[in-house]
């Protein structure tokens, strides 16, 4: 499956460098590479037309299509595409619409609460589009020869423990 | 005492610079790629500042020393339990909270009670006790912020409270560009040395630690005694006992303060959180308490204890720095005040109008309902404060004994009993809450002898374990959730303290994929399924 995938800041050598710096005490035994899904919709936000014009912005709203939570942030990304195996591919399970509906008010209430702002922005949705994000699954073994997993986003650098 | 220009260009200068800080942060943070909500990286030492200064500001300066005035040594039980709180609410919840709450993808307090025990009044029942009892703190803010404004510009005290509350809405307005956190971490620490400083002059004063007892001695010798003044507490080991558990466990059941746990980098931040909570608090909390017992001697006749701090400044510091401390004082009032009101005003909206009443409601609609409960909760606020103003000590204990009382439970339950169920947590939060509430409305610490929030926790406790033995059993998600959370698996130190919360719902969201699909096996791991 052709999929357009958020490129990647970290390759698995890069994580693994990144990991092993973390610490000396835990051994890495594979590597895996899945890919996430996000409905990235851009939106135009407008304060005012005139004097505060200044605060009008342009928001990113990332809905994960596999749990339907919204985060919000403000750059585009660098984007690839790529045939993908459908096993690495974890599913869509929100739809475009469903995706979209939450948008609005996370964008306009995080806005309001940043910029303290007592006023209703209007917001407009300029365009939106499926991408993945790449993360690897890092499976390792502690001192005491125990499974412990790592899921590492390949493009932040960030990484979370699986199984704690 | 002020009310001159000096104090006016001081007021501006200090406001205009905090503005400039908030202003350079804010476009700091807009250059990275960071999220507008959620995903904060908040590491220890923050955690452990912001767990005491943001929600305690007014109360510091203000309320504890003003009890300690009228109470002497007896008002310093609050602060021993208050000096190992840290321990008890990061030690015994912050790993194990921050785990359940990541594990549950949640991003406020509210949500993670309604998460662990699913069910509409949950989230109802906790929603309405947080915003009223969160508003008692709000109403000591302008209340504080009042007294210090009058103090500060030399004006009436009713004036001040009007004048403090428009200037906190502007702070609102205008602060729109400040970056919140880092302006509260600054104002935090200035008031934190303006107390110190303020402590060191009048301990010069008063010729030491030793003087003041011999000085307290001399005024009262019931002053330094165990009992309070007068011995009006001999005997009253329930008095004693709430005024200990208090702040030795009672912040365990404040939302606005476990929601620090739920903000930590790294459920391992928790260790380093108790460390520097505690070393800060045994510096710090009894400070405040000290100089209202050193104003007994210093200020003999003053007529509002309350004010016993900032008339202190001004009799023991150059003017100069007397108005700075009193507008740093003035400005972290201000800005917790404006934190808690945003916090009300989201609550309101979105966990009360947007959930019960009009579940469709626009965001014109919802940011309506929020601003106008700010303005009401502003408006009501100072009519309280100018026809009978409560006491700042009285209001933030009556705040946190009925919000403690009420979630502690609950809270402690979540991660620690794995049978604690919805009917359990409700009837905690309603049973405890209404206990220390009516504990103080028909005064029933005089006649008990028991303070409120032990007496408020006893029933929040008995409700809990006997309300979870009715209703819907804990379900095995939840409760393999809640050992997950107590996971005893060796992880390096180095890779569990870097447990990035940005990519929690994707954690989340990976781990169920990973145990509905066959990924693990098609990827070559030695680990089949997950």
């Amino acid at each position: 499956m052709e999929i357009t995938i958020l490129k990647h800041g970290y390759q698995m050598e890069d994580a693994f460098e990144r990991l092993y710096k973390r610490s000396k005490h835990f051994k890495i035994e594979q590597m895996g590479t899945l890919f996430y899904p996000y409905l990235k919709a851009t939106y135009e936000v407008i304060f005012s037309e005139k004097k505060l014009k200044r605060l009008n912005t342009r928001v990113i709203c990332m809905v994960d299509l596999y749990t339907g939570r919204i985060s919000l942030g403000k750059t585009q990304g660098t984007y690839f595409t790529q045939n993908v195996k459908d096993e690495y591919i974890i599913p869509i399970k929100v739809g475009r619409e469903e995706a979209l509906k939450g948008c609005p008010i996370e964008v306009s209430t995080a806005l309001i609460q940043q910029r303290k702002m007592p006023k209703v922005p209007k917001i407009s949705l300029e365009d939106d589009v499926v991408i993945y994000r790449p993360f690897y699954i890092v499976e390792c073994l502690n001192e005491d020869n125990e499974n412990f997993h790592i899921l590492f986003d390949a493009v932040t650098g960030d990484f979370s423990l699986l199984d704690s | 005492m002020g009310g001159s220009v000096l104090e006016y260009v001081i007021l501006i200068i200090y406001m205009g610079g905090m503005m400039y800080i908030g202003v350079y942060w804010d476009k700091k943070s807009n250059d990275s790629e960071s999220y507008l909500i959620g995903g904060r990286k908040i590491g220890a030492f923050i955690t452990a500042m912001t767990l005491q200064t943001t929600s305690m500001s007014g109360y510091m300066f203000m309320g504890g020393p003003a009890q300690a005035y009228r109470e002497g040594y007896f008002t310093l039980w609050y602060a021993v339990g208050d000096g190992g709180g840290a321990i008890f609410n990061v030690g015994f919840l912050g790993k194990r909270m921050r785990r359940l709450s990541y594990f549950m993808g949640c991003m406020s307090p509210i949500e993670y009670l309604e998460k662990r025990y699913p069910g509409k009044a949950t989230r109802l029942v906790a929603g309405i006790i947080a915003i009223v009892f969160v508003y008692g703190y709000v109403l000591a803010q302008f209340l504080s912020a009042g007294k210090t404004m009058s103090q500060l510009l030399g004006i009436p005290v009713p004036i001040a409270i009007i004048v403090g509350a428009g200037v906190i809405v502007f702070y609102v307005w205008a602060g729109g560009y400040m970056a919140v956190a880092w302006t509260d971490f600054i104002q935090g620490i200035v008031m934190v040395v303006s107390m110190i400083l303020i402590f060191v002059m009048s301990l010069v004063q008063v010729g030491g630690l030793t003087g003041l007892n011999e000085g307290l001695t001399d005024v009262d010798p019931t002053l330094t005694g165990l009992w309070g003044k007068d011995n009006m507490y001999t005997g009253q080991w329930g008095v004693v006992a709430g005024a200990v558990l208090i702040y030795l466990i009672g912040y365990m059941g404040l939302p606005h303060v476990v929601i620090r746990h739920m903000a930590m980098d790294s459920p391992y931040t928790a260790r380093r959180t108790v460390a520097i909570a505690t070393i800060w608090n045994q510096l710090f909390i009894f400070i405040p308490y000290i100089i209202g017992l050193m104003g007994i001697l210093i200020l003999p006749n003053i007529s509002d204890p309350e004010m016993v701090v900032l008339t202190l400044a001004y009799k023991l510091l150059p003017r100069v720095i007397a108005a700075i401390v009193l507008v740093g004082i003035m400005s972290a009032v201000m800005s917790t005040a404006d934190a808690q009101l945003m916090l009300m005003g989201t609550m309101l909206g979105r966990d009360i109008y947007q959930r019960y009443i009009n579940p469709n409601a626009s965001d014109a609609q919802l940011l309506k309902i929020s601003r106008g409960c700010i303005a009401a909760v502003g408006i009501v606020s100072v009519i309280i404060a100018l026809i009978q103003p409560p006491g700042v000590f009285g209001l933030v204990i009556f705040s946190f004994s009925s919000l403690g009382a009420a979630f502690l439970p609950s809270y402690f339950c979540a991660v620690w009993w794995k049978k604690a169920n919805t009917t359990g947590a409700v009837a905690s939060m309603i049973g405890g809450c209404l206990t220390a509430t009516c504990w103080v409305a028909f005064n029933l610490q005089n006649v008990t002898g028991m303070h409120q929030f032990f007496a408020g926790l006893i029933v929040s406790v008995i409700c809990m374990v006997v309300g979870s033995q009715f209703g819907t059993p804990v379900s095995q998600e939840m409760k393999d959730l809640i050992d997950r959370a107590s996971c005893k698996l060796k992880i390096p130190a180095g890779l569990a303290s870097a447990n990035f919360k940005q990519i929690a719902p994707e954690t989340e969201g990976v781990i169920n994929f990973l145990k509905e699909s066959d990924y693990m096996e098609q990827a070559g791991f030695a680990a089949k399924t997950f």
